[in-house]
């Protein structure tokens, strides 16, 4: 019981993340984009309107919009892979800028699993549907 | 005899037709802000998705405007109304956080229709966690899932690798009601590539649940393959 309950608490401490140091990080970006929707620029206008506040910021490509560090898996820039997708999303964030063959397997095996678990619910609601008409 | 048929089907089928109908469709404002070492990036646009449709569309109006499509295997990138450019991508806009607060998956992040299999689920004070493991034949390529919820509502999600290091955390903030279906506004990512962290925050706002006045951008038209 003392063990769970220690473990238990580790897990729970692994939820946490310093909230002052993150609105610190991002101080200078909360301030752009209040200026930004504030008065409806684009990157572009905002480079004449206000350079340091242009200068803060760094696009590769306005028209490629993904984080300059990272390669971007299947093509996709990867700031798209990130909390607006789900798991299978992230996971291949990671594994496809190290494995790719193994990836190409995992995802294979994900489409099998699913094509499985639709058969099984049609021929269980045949079965349903058959147990019903033989009892009437 | 058909009659009783039919209606077998109904009550088998109901639960999922009714939630089903429900909720459909959601749009909303997204601000993006993603921060590495010293250098910062901001996206801010609206974004529409139509599970019927299953067009993702984000309307991107910082840093320049241009409208993104996600659509079956392609994401397709317009700018000024023009084509700019076609990517092959996988067919994922079933797992987005959209989709899966549509079709009330959003407490489980989706998980169970996935390669992973619950382990066990424990109470430390509110929180609940559980911890999701990948099946026998995958746990050589993934680590296990942390997910938190406070409330019936998914608050956080730790994801590790097969080494069993974590390599991402995310946080879902400040739920808000949008006609009975309750969504984050807040989403916190941190990823870690190489042991250092990245910053990404996603926040959306004016959410709209079931928006039939317009459907343009939630069909936004794209060339036929």
């Amino acid at each position: 019981m003392v063990v769970a309950i220690s473990a238990t608490a580790n897990k729970a401490n692994l939820f946490i993340y310093d909230q002052e140091d993150l609105y610190k990080e991002f101080a200078t970006l909360n301030t752009i984009e209040n200026y930004v929707k504030n008065n409806d620029v684009t990157y572009t206008q905002l480079t004449t309107k206000n350079k340091e506040m242009a200068s803060a910021l760094n696009f590769k490509d306005v028209y490629n919009l993904s984080l300059a560090e990272a390669e971007p898996p299947l093509g996709i820039p990867s700031f798209w892979w990130g909390c607006l997708f789900g798991v299978i999303g992230i996971l291949l964030v990671y594994l496809l800028t190290e494995d790719k063959a193994e990836v190409n397997k995992a995802f294979k095996g994900c489409i099998v699993g699913s094509l499985i678990s639709l058969v099984l619910y049609i021929i269980y609601v045949a079965l349903i549907v058959g147990a019903t008409a033989s009892s009437v | 005899m058909k009659f009783k048929n039919i209606i077998c089907f109904l009550i088998i089928l109901l639960p999922k037709i009714v939630f089903g109908q429900q909720f459909f469709r959601i749009e909303g404002d997204f601000t993006i802000k993603e921060k590495t070492d010293n250098k910062a990036q901001l996206i801010i646009g609206r974004f529409y998705y139509d599970k019927n449709i299953d067009k993702l569309v984000y309307n991107i109006k910082f840093p320049e405007p241009q409208i993104y499509v996600f659509k079956d295997t392609q994401l397709l990138q317009f700018v000024a109304d023009t084509l700019y450019k076609v990517t092959s991508i996988a067919n994922i806009n079933k797992l987005t956080i959209f989709s899966l607060a549509l079709n009330n998956n959003i407490n489980n992040f989706g998980l169970e229709k996935t390669i992973y299999k619950l382990e066990n689920v424990e109470k430390e004070n509110d929180m609940i966690i559980s911890t999701w493991i990948p099946r026998k034949k995958f746990n050589n390529l993934f680590g296990k899932i942390l997910l938190s919820t406070k409330n019936n509502k998914l608050t956080g999600v730790i994801f590790f690798n097969k080494e069993d290091k974590i390599i991402m955390k995310q946080f879902f903030e400040d739920y808000q009601n949008f006609k009975g279906l309750d969504f984050p506004t807040k989403i916190i990512k941190i990823l870690y590539v190489n042991e250092k962290p990245y910053y990404h925050i996603t926040t959306f706002e004016k959410i709209k649940v079931n928006n039939t006045s317009s459907n343009f951008y939630y069909d936004y038209p794209i060339p036929i393959k």
